[in-house]
């Protein structure tokens, strides 16, 4: 039976940190889920109205054909899709920068959302519009050099986000960006293999004077709030969290 | 066998190029031994040398902010 297709939301890198997070969240605002990333998410494939569906998002076939094995639960179209997927190479000297490392990370953080987007336009014209929220960096501005390559990616996903929020405007869609800033996930600590803690969080904001480490969770309720907004509210926008400029 | 602290203190050296002179309380924060990501990775770091998570009580930056602070709070009262 397909599910309300007003209460349907997709998330990409659902396997963990921010993706896992995002997914939990709208698994507690009533959604059913469809999570894609490589390596699935046990824990939630066992929640209910949770659809686990493992593929390498570069992968344009294998997409399509996780999607097709629940095309049960998207059969009446989807609400609202994350954008999440994504990967940050190790910071570099600007001037022993690899292009084919600057091509991988394109290849993930962009590809991936462009597979993500074509696949899902449809289904969002389908359920009478919804949203695109893509998951950026404050990086993206450029001015980290040893971050070049991971930084030029995103502010293509910023660029893409942006052509979304025209190309689907009539189909009552709208895209945006939310830039978390720091947040403790295993991508940016390596050595994390689960959820930091409030209280480690609040210590270090308390020791370093500021505010902007964050839970995934904490951002996970940001982006489906912003994912929540109506056909006709803000598109093409960013929402920046970072409290500083990077 | 090395002691918890003393293991400790290799981790965070190893956070540097240069070599640094980390007294018992060196303040880690102040000083710059750590910076904010590393703050996290080092009590990671406490917990695997401790063998098993913190008690979120135990995580403040005061009981965390010096090797001193950090030994009396987790390692000493293990």
């Amino acid at each position: 039976m397909a599910a309300d297709p007003s209460r349907v939301a997709v998330v990409s890198g659902a396997s963990s940190g921010i993706g896992a997070a995002v997914a939990a969240e709208f698994s507690h605002r009533g959604y059913t889920v469809v999570g894609l990333s490589r390596r699935g998410n046990p824990a939630l494939a066992r929640t209910e109205g949770y659809v686990d569906l493992v593929a390498d998002l570069c992968d344009e076939e294998a997409v399509r054909a996780a999607l097709t094995s629940a095309s049960e639960t998207l059969a009446g179209g989807v609400k609202a899709v994350v954008l999440n997927a994504g990967a940050s190479p190790e910071p570099t000297d600007l001037v022993k920068a690899e292009w084919r490392v600057a091509a991988q990370a394109y290849e993930t953080n962009v590809r991936t959302a462009l597979t993500l987007v074509q696949a899902m336009a449809p289904l969002l014209k389908q359920s009478g519009g919804g949203s695109l929220t893509f998951v950026g960096a404050s990086l993206a501005n450029g001015y980290e050099p040893k971050r070049w390559a991971y930084a030029a990616s995103k502010a293509a996903m910023t660029t893409l986000m942006r052509a979304c929020s025209v190309e689907f405007a009539d189909d009552g869609v709208v895209a945006n960006e939310v830039r978390p800033g720091p947040v403790a996930t295993a991508m940016t600590m390596p050595g994390i293999d689960g959820e930091v803690s409030d209280a480690l969080i609040q210590a270090v904001n308390a020791g370093f004077g500021t505010d902007w480490l964050k839970s995934s969770r904490t951002v996970a309720q940001w982006i489906a709030t912003i994912a929540e907004f109506p056909s006709n509210g803000p598109t093409g926008q960013v929402f920046n969290y970072s409290r500083k400029v990077l | 066998m090395e002691s918890k602290l003393a293991s400790l203190r290799k981790w965070l050296d190893g956070l540097h190029d240069e070599p640094l002179e980390i007294q018992d309380d060196t303040d880690l924060i102040q000083s710059g031994v750590v910076t904010s990501l590393q703050f996290v990775q080092m009590v990671i770091e406490i917990e695997r040398l401790h063998g098993r998570k913190l008690d979120p009580g135990v995580i403040t930056v005061e009981s965390m902010r010096t090797l001193k602070a950090i030994d009396a709070a987790v390692f000493q009262d293990a």
